[in-house]
């Protein structure tokens, strides 16, 4: 008795004193960032960033129970990752198209953002293949529930394999994820729904990933009917496991997403929620075109305006940042120049709610255009812009992406067509190198080897045309065909891009039938095929990552970006008349076995003495038996 | 003198125009793009056709299995050291070997077949000619078949024609199939015992020994061709009665009538083979037919094969229906390409019209099928019950009116 009760004593003791003796070594940290991007013709992009470490999560073998401490980090992610064995997994939800001949470069050279639809990337832990299959078969099913999207449907049909992982992914960081059983290895899957739709029930997870709930700090002002009523949107979450040795592992989380918006648009779908025409007084109109009492053609766009993000989103930023008391919450607007643009932020202190008395708050400018909200107490911020001429938003050279890239399918039939893809250099100084990251559903039966290629100028300029033979262009190919209801064909070339120039590379594929449980309840429509993945490769830093002399960041060097979906129709059978055309061949093959089988079984002798061996037929002597009998 | 002359200028006009001239001026034309294309559906499948083969020949660098490289391992590295200008060159001769071949075949005394018409017959068959442009693997499956009908034939000639017999039914047997049965029929031609035997022996050595090589090449080929084949993965239309069965069978049922159908077209084998023991050379036939009317890949290349030997082997002049029978199958050969384009690409037609008409090529061959048999049974009737005296008579007095009872 008095054993036990020590015991517990001790026990008791323990359990209160543990989160005193590991409060020290939390490494858990909060951090957030906004950054707002004028881009031309009145588009503005909005990059949230939030940054989030988790603390230890290999649990000190010494402790008698385990007590797993959150520190703000979500309770839900550590879970998914280490039951399936996943050591760094990114979901990327994107929707809409991102005009880079108009708006330059993606955010963040493209890392954050996937084709349209749900991309998945996946770092996995495993024995051989099957096993990892296995492994994400159980993650999507998880992580279909925890982000409310259909990505269960990404199952071995859909998922590829990288090979090249230097491209897609940091080398030097293998070396800090680390390997439970020394036998395994380490795979990097890739798997993607090309055009899901992504909506709000998508977004509300990720803000409740954030421990400020979506409530506080920036990600107040995230909300869906903003999000997703804008031109170009992209939710993602990077999740890496990092260790900085043996027994100290945490996860390294970051979110981001960005989306476009048109900013008369949003302001106009502020002051007029219901499409009204603009009132008389309101409207301004070309001067150079015909103008009159009766006629008025409205200015494209205005040229003068000012607003405050609380107009675009309906809300004001609710407080800052609590969590990390050193990396206090910025924003920062980048794209414009001094002289035309104005910003600044107004700081609205705990228990003003009156609107005009807010309006009539003063301003605070910066001049680097970079505010924090640094006030530790209970306060809203709004930020202003405004402007005197709004077409003086240029990007800059660097901004513009180094690749263009357009995916289409040709071809006029049901049963076949060509698959066509141009790769863009608009460089006149330098070649550039990219990986061209293809994976197509099996049900698109792609000859690989009636690939022809093609080299052309882009634009009639006076440097040297490419001359030579443009199978050249290709350094590398790398081809895994479809297998039939298991695998999708995955081919990723390595191609060298010359400077100036459009490479053209077609491809003959042909389309089967399914079977009719396969095809979706509208069949017409047709299947949606997913983007492909294009990264302009540095390759003298891949060189250097590769041979281990690392230098900077993968992001910041290679460019990746992802072409359009596709959408494939295919020959319909008729649905209606499966009973009809399983008895009308029945009896086809019956007939003509009955016909053959005839034949084979039977005599062949004259007219006249057919007639007498009819007569001497068993069954034709019986009935004249009967007959005699009567 | 003269006619040697003739006869040298008229081959030579036949080698040109049908292997050099015609091929190269449908290539002028762009043929593949404008007409090709729309009697694809009849003569290519999946695993016949040229584009598959040239997909296997780049995938013999990569060494990945992908269940679209639907030909046999043997077949393809034999184009693998032919640079690709010559690939048609090697259907051509293949196709003039066949040709020599199907001359040299003796015909049934019955039938009075002179060696010019058969060479007509066979040169102005435009299926096989269409077959030879498509460069699909039938005209090496054909070849085989005709060569081995050939051996077998003169089995006595030499001793080692029922090994070349064997080996080529094998082959062909490898190549597709489907041709399995014909393996049987083809002992009906050696009358001993002894002869029966060595031909078994050697069929089996043969086809395991090929088997056996290709599986050291590549040992895929037995999900991505035999199986794939025999259990009709790759659902493609084609002028058969599976692919839209298939399509609409309930899922539940789907393997038992795979299962069913395989064993419906192998269901003759047995029958002809006892039924028309004298007869091997039109029992190979027959049963060749009934096969191409029930497999899951059939092709309009063999029906090409089918009408030659039909016209060259049997008795023209007791078959009933021939204008019946030429207009069905004329009928679903020039609407099977337009119903398979107003489904496909103009989008007027649903499959239904295509399906049709391939019930109607099905009840044409069924009708050849029966033309066959009947002609057959017919000149057996002759050939016991009639003696050589009386045949004559027979011929020239009336027509027998014969009837199956």
């Amino acid at each position: 008795m008095l054993v036990l009760e020590a015991f517990i004593k001790c026990i008791i003791t323990y359990t209160l004193l543990l989160p005193f003796t590991s409060a020290d070594v939390s490494t858990a940290s909060f951090e957030e960032k906004l950054n707002l991007k004028l881009l031309p013709k009145d588009y503005v992009l909005f990059s949230f960033n939030f940054k989030l470490k988790s603390d230890n999560i290999i649990s000190s073998s010494n402790a008698l129970f385990e007590f797993k401490r959150h520190n703000g980090f979500s309770r839900s992610i550590e879970p998914l990752l280490t039951k399936n064995n996943v050591k760094n997994l990114y979901i990327k939800f994107t929707k809409g198209h991102w005009d880079s001949q108009k708006w330059g470069k993606l955010p963040n050279n493209g890392w954050s953002s996937g084709g349209s639809g749900v991309e998945i990337w996946a770092m996995m832990e495993a024995s051989n293949k099957d096993e990892v299959i296995k492994n994400w078969n159980i993650l999507m099913s998880e992580v279909s529930g925890l982000f409310c999207s259909s990505v269960n449907f990404i199952n071995s049909e859909k998922i590829t394999f990288i090979n090249d992982i230097q491209s897609y992914y940091d080398v030097d960081l293998l070396d800090h994820i680390p390997i439970t059983n020394e036998d395994n290895e380490l795979f990097f899957l890739r798997g993607s729904l090309a055009n899901e739709a992504v909506c709000t029930e998508n977004l509300s997870p990720f803000l409740r990933i954030l421990p400020t709930n979506g409530k506080t700090g920036l990600s107040s002002l995230i909300n869906g009917n903003r999000l997703f009523d804008s031109y170009w949107n992209s939710m993602s979450i990077d999740i890496n496991t990092v260790c900085t040795d043996e027994s100290n592992c945490y996860l390294d989380t970051e979110i981001d997403i960005n989306f476009v918006v048109n900013i008369p648009q949003a302001l106009a779908r502020k002051e007029r929620p219901t499409p009204k025409p603009v009132p008389a007084e309101e409207l301004q109109c070309d001067p150079s075109k015909k103008l009159t009492d009766w006629e008025c053609f409205p200015l494209l766009s205005e040229k003068t305006y000012s607003f405050l993000l609380s107009d675009i989103f309906g809300t004001y930023i609710n407080d800052s940042n609590r969590f990390n008391k050193e990396q206090v919450s910025s924003i920062s607007i980048t794209g414009i120049d001094d002289e035309h643009w104005s910003t600044g932020i107004k700081v609205i202190p705990r228990g003003v709610e009156d609107k005009e008395e807010i309006e009539r708050l003063g301003l605070l400018g910066t001049s680097n255009h970079v505010y924090e909200l640094k006030e530790h107490q209970k306060t809203n911020y709004d930020i202003y812009i405004g402007t005197t001429d709004n077409t003086k938003v240029a990007l800059d050279e660097s901004e513009y992406p180094p690749i263009y890239v357009t995916r289409s399918l040709t071809g006029d039939s049901q049963d076949k067509g060509v698959m066509r893809v141009a790769f863009t250099n608009p460089s006149q100084q330098r070649e550039i190198t990219i990986r061209y990251f293809e994976t197509l559903p099996w049900f698109i039966r792609l000859y690989v080897s009636s690939l022809k290629i093609n080299v052309k100028p882009y634009k009639n300029l006076n440097i040297p045309k490419f001359s030579g033979d443009a199978k050249d262009v290709i350094l590398k190919t790398d081809v895994k065909p479809s297998i039939i209801r298991s695998a999708p064909l995955h081919m990723q070339h390595t191609l060298r891009i010359p400077k100036n120039s459009v490479v053209m590379m077609t491809f003959d594929f042909e389309k089967p039938l399914l079977n009719y449980e396969e095809y979706p309840p509208d069949s017409n429509h047709g299947f949606e095929v997913e983007a492909a993945v294009v990264v302009v490769i540095d390759e003298s830093y891949e060189e250097k990552a590769l041979n281990g002399e690392f230098k900077g960041h993968l992001k910041d060097h290679n460019y990746i970006m992802r072409t359009s979906t596709l959408l494939l129709t295919l020959a319909t059978p008729d649905f209606s008349m499966p009973y009809n055309v399983i008895t009308i061949t029945s009896t086809l093959m019956a007939f003509s076995f009955g016909l053959i089988f005839n034949l084979l079984t039977k005599r062949v002798v004259t007219f006249e003495d057919s007639k007498k061996l009819v007569t001497e037929r068993p069954l034709v002597r019986l009935l004249k038996g009967l007959k005699l009998k009567k | 003198m003269a006619s040697f002359y003739t006869n040298g200028l008229f081959i030579f006009i036949y080698i040109t125009t049908r292997y050099f001239l015609f091929p190269h001026l449908l290539k002028m034309f762009n043929a593949e793009q404008m007409m090709l294309q729309y009697i694809d559906v009849l003569f290519n499948t999946p695993f016949i056709s040229y584009k598959t083969l040239k997909e296997c020949i780049l995938f013999t660098q990569f060494k990945n299995n992908g269940s679209n490289l639907n030909q046999m391992p043997l077949y393809v590295s034999l184009f693998v050291n032919i640079p690709e200008q010559l690939h048609f060159y090697m259907f051509a001769l293949i196709d003039m070997l066949t040709l020599l071949y199907f001359l040299k075949l003796d015909i049934p005394h019955c039938v009075s077949t002179s060696l010019k018409t058969k060479f007509w017959i066979y040169l102005f068959n435009p299926l096989i000619f269409l077959n030879l442009i498509m460069r699909t693997q039938f005209v090496f499956t054909q070849f085989f078949i005709i060569m081995a009908l050939y051996y077998c034939q003169n089995y006595k000639l030499n001793k080692y024609h029922v090994y070349k017999a064997s080996i080529s039914i094998a082959i062909a047997t490898y190549l597709d199939i489907y041709n399995i049965g014909l393996a049987l029929i083809c002992l009906n031609f050696f009358k001993k015992f002894n002869q029966r035997k060595q031909s078994t022996i050697c069929f089996i050595t043969a086809l395991t020994l090929l088997y056996f090589i290709s599986y050291r090449i590549n040992s895929n080929f037995i999900d991505n061709v035999i199986l794939s084949c025999v259990l009709f993965k790759e659902q493609y239309p084609n002028i058969g009665l599976w692919w839209y069965f298939f399509t609409e069978m309930f899922q539940e049922y789907r393997n038992f009538f795979k299962f069913v159908f395989n064993g419906y077209s192998y269901i003759f084998v047995i029958p002809v083979f006892l039924r028309f023991k004298h007869y091997p050379l039109q029992g190979s036939v027959i049963l060749f037919t009934w096969i191409t009317m029930f497999k899951p890949y059939p092709t309009v290349g063999e029906l090409g094969f089918i009408l030659t030997a039909f016209v060259s082997w049997f008795d023209m002049n007791i078959i009933e229906n021939k204008l019946i029978m030429g207009l069905l199958v004329m009928h679903s050969l020039v609407l099977l390409p337009v119903f398979y384009h107003l489904w496909i690409t103009v989008g007027s037609g649903n499959s239904n019209f295509f399906y049709a008409m391939t019930l109607v090529y099905v009840i044409g061959l069924a009708l050849v099928l029966l033309g066959m048999i009947k002609s057959l049974l017919y000149n057996e009737y002759i050939s016991i019950n009639c003696d050589d005296k009386n045949h004559e008579e027979d011929k020239s007095d009336k027509k027998l009116n014969l009837v199956c009872v």
